[in-house]
């Protein structure tokens, strides 16, 4: 059906008329239809929108307790680090004088008796024994700690002068984990 | 034996040498693996060094030095210095034992003593080598004389 045009001036039939209202009826009828779908499609987009909201609200709180309970698990599960002797890595030193540490670790003096005298590291110098009695029974061995290439000497008579290496271990939940410093 | 060593004295062939196993930790210290022995003093050595006439003789001065420090001579042949008892401790025997010994020989009493001959110190200073070098002989006066001497000159230095 279609819009009928009526001349200026004269005199339509009501048939003519009603077509025309009908067809203006029509047209009415198919915007209205025609609005009301668009109402509902922006209508199912909003909720549509919302609903990825509450989704990401949703996530990101789940998130939020999942790194919450990451972090204190990394808290709880670092317990500390030990820096433990390594006896496989040990070496019989020859001359305790300018001797470099290889790596962190001790260095592990046995006195002669009637020896006297300092160790000295890194220009520091230490009491190391200052009894010389050829009886003296603090004459044992004796650990000093000493850092990767600290320059130790020792001017006491010695029986045997070590070196023992230390491993960095870090115990994580029961795991024992370790590394040659 | 073959082991992981740096030598730190090429004339006398003294090294550093790994104890242990951890042959990585060794290598990266420089260490790499050579023919060593134990010296006479505890000390590594290359083995081709340790037969040398040069080591025989410092092995031997070495030995003669801890003997003489541990021994004092007398007439009657050679005094331990520090005396090991039937009960486990030691006794010296100048500052403890003497003034005993020297009461019983006033009193009669026929006082035996232990005295060790001279050792060979191209050999180890092994304990049971030692006690292959013991003599029982009888304190004199004379003895007494030496060892209150010894104490003179320990004193004295």
């Amino acid at each position: 059906m279609a819009l009928i045009n009526i001349e200026y001036g004269s005199l339509a039939s009501s048939e003519t008329m009603n077509s025309n209202f009908q067809y203006l009826d029509d047209k009415i009828s198919e915007v209205s239809s025609s609005f009301t779908t668009s109402i509902s499609s922006v209508s199912s987009n909003i909720a549509t929108v919302n609903a990825n909201l509450t989704d990401l609200a949703e996530t990101l709180d789940s998130t939020k307790e999942e790194l919450k309970e990451s972090i204190e698990n990394a808290d709880s599960r670092i317990v500390t680090t030990l820096m433990l002797p390594d006896w496989s890595g040990c070496i019989s030193i020859s001359k305790p004088n300018s001797y470099k540490a290889p790596s962190n670790g001790y260095v592990l003096i046995n006195p002669q008796a009637q020896g006297s005298g300092n160790l000295i590291v890194n220009g520091v110098t230490v009491y190391l024994k200052y009894r010389g009695h050829e009886n003296d029974n603090s004459a044992q061995l004796v650990p000093y700690p000493v850092k990767k290439g600290d320059i130790m000497t020792c001017n006491v008579k010695i029986t045997a002068v070590y070196f023992l290496p230390v491993v960095e271990e870090i115990i994580i939940n029961n795991e024992e984990e370790n590394s040659n410093v | 034996m073959y082991k992981y060593a740096k030598i730190t004295d090429a004339t006398t062939g003294l090294c550093d040498v790994g104890l242990g196993t951890n042959e990585k930790f060794y290598k990266s210290v420089g260490m790499s693996k050579i023919d060593v022995s134990q010296g006479f003093d505890g000390q590594w050595y290359l083995s081709e060094k340790i037969n040398n006439n040069e080591y025989l003789q410092r092995a031997a001065e070495y030995r003669k030095n801890i003997f003489e420090k541990e021994f004092f001579n007398t007439s009657l042949g050679w005094i331990r210095r520090e005396v090991l008892m039937k009960d486990g401790s030691s006794r010296n025997f100048l500052s403890d034992l003497l003034l005993q010994i020297k009461a019983g020989l006033e009193m009669g009493i026929n006082v035996n003593i232990l005295t060790y001959k001279l050792p060979d110190f191209t050999r180890e200073l092994s304990d049971d080598y030692i006690i292959t070098l013991q003599e029982t002989k009888s304190a004199t006066p004379e003895f007494i004389q030496e060892c209150l001497m010894q104490t003179v000159t320990d004193w004295e230095g």
